[in-house]
């Protein structure tokens, strides 16, 4: 039973950390940049919401959107600034561009809401309900249920819609998509707030469980950018995989072992799995390059 | 003799002489302790220079390596008293040998995959330093490191302390110039240009990897010894993954594959947010917006600038002479 309690919020966890890995994933396949700013897109999303929410006193179903809304005007700025000017720069000047965006923005928030801790109320109540002996939180299985709400919507929007399948051409190869009448600026700049968006949320859905902090993106960040290569960053469907292993991973870690090693042991799996596995658990082809 | 040739000739001793006169011109302790810890990081940020920039490999969790190399010489100065130059080989030892057990299984990871696995890395060892309070005395951190004293003359104050800091940095830059031009630096470029083309030309990839990872990580726990006895006191907070990003952006912004360009950057990048102390809590906004204002307007970052500079002393009008025979 305690085994089960401790699955549980681990799948819940590794939900958000999977929503954060697809905001890596989506950009890393349009852009070929690994953002390491995501984690920083996502502390925003959480202080908006928690500016709407408490500062502003507007009801959840109100600021959740609102707070979406100003993840989604940030990362555009972010966008236009940081990342549009870099399209032509070489590899490690972008992955370097990205961390100077993230210190800009974590620093930001630290200047606005101070290096206090704020803790959060839960959007779903706080009351834990009891199954048998299990004792299950509202906020973890809607955790559940909004990311994989999330991976299924973003699956539908990538297969049916005319901006989705435009956004993966342009991932795909960059100058057949333009050659074919995409603009290709614009689906890279949708691509970008729409992997803003959805680590948004992911900050949002993580600040009643972990207390809100200026510097909390650099942890989720790293956590997020883990799962992404968990899963392998070429394969989308592989961002939940990798998040779920990863907070399973972590929670039986806390509940056996010790929870001082919690993160460390997270990442010795991560370790390992990327020695035996080193394109990721989801590929199946095997990594032979071809000059 | 002309100007070019007088300058090509002089140029290395005006920069030591500029370097060994400072802290007559700077008698300002703080700002001493400051260029202590750039001519610091500047050994950090050259070791990690050698393996990503030189050899391609990508690491972000370096700071490891150098807190490794921190808390052993913290270790074996404040337990067994070690004289300063045990401890400073002891520390690159050490941190030599976890760059080995990191690097040999990671030879079979290229690119970001590489890059997680030295993340990884980073963060393991800096839980280990928080968590294993027997050694490392957790977050509180090791206390009372001594000044070294080396033939009689005891380092107690930042300014004869500058002087063994200097001293070190000079005979790093000479050893990683020296390992550059020779055959071991010319397999180790091959490896970054191209793998599969270097491995057909003969070169042991495999080999000249696990080196650059042996001599990265060497220098880099140098370097840590270095910070110990410089501050006298570690903590785990100094070890953190952001400073691995730091070290990393010095790199960058320095230039990548640049030797004087690493230097530049370690120095530019620990004065900045220390000049801007002034404007209060928005100098690290500054110092990000910095980093990616260098990113976009100067790709080439200090080191291209200070080749492009070093082009025209030498007569060359357009100053790509000096940078086309760098690369």
């Amino acid at each position: 039973m305690y085994l089960l309690q401790q699955l549980i919020q681990g799948i819940s966890l590794g939900s958000i950390y999977g929503l954060v890995a697809l905001g890596y994933i989506l950009i890393w396949q349009a852009w070929g940049i690994l953002n390491f700013a995501q984690g920083e897109v996502c502390a925003i999303g959480a202080f908006s919401l928690l500016v709407l929410h408490m500062e502003c006193g507007l009801p959840v179903y109100l600021a959740f959107p609102l707070a979406i809304a100003v993840g989604m005007v940030i990362s555009y700025i972010i966008e236009f600034i940081a990342f549009r000017p870099l399209l032509k720069a070489n590899d490690t000047g972008k992955l370097i561009a990205t961390i100077g965006v993230s210190i800009c923005i974590r620093n930001l928030l630290r200047m606005i809401f101070g290096a206090d801790a704020f803790s959060f109320p839960s959007m779903f109540g706080d009351t834990p309900q009891k199954i048998g002996e299990l004792i299950i939180i509202p906020q973890n299985i809607w955790n559940m249920v909004i990311g994989f709400g999330l991976v299924a919507l973003l699956n539908l929007f990538l297969r049916k819609t005319r901006m989705g399948i435009a956004m993966r051409a342009t991932a795909q190869d960059r100058d057949a998509a333009r050659l074919m009448g995409i603009s290709v600026k614009r689906s890279l700049t949708a691509t970008f707030v729409m992997a803003s968006v959805i680590g948004a949320i992911a900050g949002m859905l993580i600040s009643p469980i972990y207390l809100l902090m200026a510097n909390m993106g650099a942890s989720l960040g790293t956590k997020g950018f883990a799962a992404a290569v968990l899963g392998g960053l070429d394969f989308a469907s592989g961002a939940m995989v990798g998040g779920i292993i990863l907070g399973v991973a972590e929670c039986l870690a806390a509940g056996y072992v010790s929870s001082a090693y919690q993160s460390a042991i997270a990442y010795i799996v991560l370790f390992l799995v990327l020695i035996l596995k080193p394109s990721g658990i989801m590929s199946k082809k095997k990594a032979v390059e071809k000059v | 003799m002309n100007f070019a040739n007088i300058y090509k000739k002089t140029r290395i001793w005006i920069i030591l002489a500029v370097a060994v006169m400072l802290p007559f011109i700077v008698t300002n302790n703080y700002w001493l302790h400051i260029a202590n810890i750039a001519g610091i990081f500047a050994i950090c940020s050259l070791s990690l220079n050698l393996l990503t920039g030189c050899t391609g490999l990508f690491s972000v969790g370096h700071i490891a390596f150098y807190g490794i190399g921190a808390y052993t010489a913290a270790l074996l100065a404040t337990k067994l008293h070690a004289h300063f130059f045990v401890s400073l080989i002891c520390a690159g030892i050490m941190a030599m040998i976890f760059g080995l057990i990191l690097g040999i299984p990671a030879l079979r990871l290229k690119g970001v995959y590489l890059a997680i696995s030295t993340l990884a890395f980073g963060e393991i060892t800096y839980q280990v330093f928080v968590n294993w309070t027997a050694v490392t005395n957790g977050t509180r951190g090791i206390l009372g490191i001594e000044p070294p004293v080396i033939l009689g003359i005891k380092f107690n104050n930042y300014q004869k302390y500058y002087y063994l800091v200097l001293l070190i940095l000079v005979i790093v830059v000479v050893l990683i110039r020296n390992l550059l031009h020779s055959r071991i630096g010319r397999a180790l470029f091959s490896v970054r240009e191209g793998e599969i083309a270097a491995s057909a030309l003969g070169v042991n990839t495999v080999m000249y990897k696990v080196i650059a990872f042996a001599t990265s990580s060497f220098f880099a726990g140098v370097a840590g010894c270095l910070y110990a006895y410089e501050v006298h006191f570690i903590s785990p907070e100094s070890f953190i993954g952001a400073e691995s990003v730091s070290v990393l952006a010095m790199m960058v912004v320095g230039g990548i594959g640049s030797i004087p360009g690493s230097i530049a950057g370690a120095v530019v990048l620990t004065i900045i947010p220390e000049a801007l102390r002034s404007v209060g809590d928005i100098r690290l906004v500054i110092y990000g917006a910095a980093i990616v204002a260098i990113i976009i307007f100067a790709p080439k970052g200090i080191g291209g600038f200070l080749e492009w500079v070093d082009g025209l002393l030498m007569g060359s009008r357009t100053g790509k002479k000096m940078a086309e025979r760098e690369d």
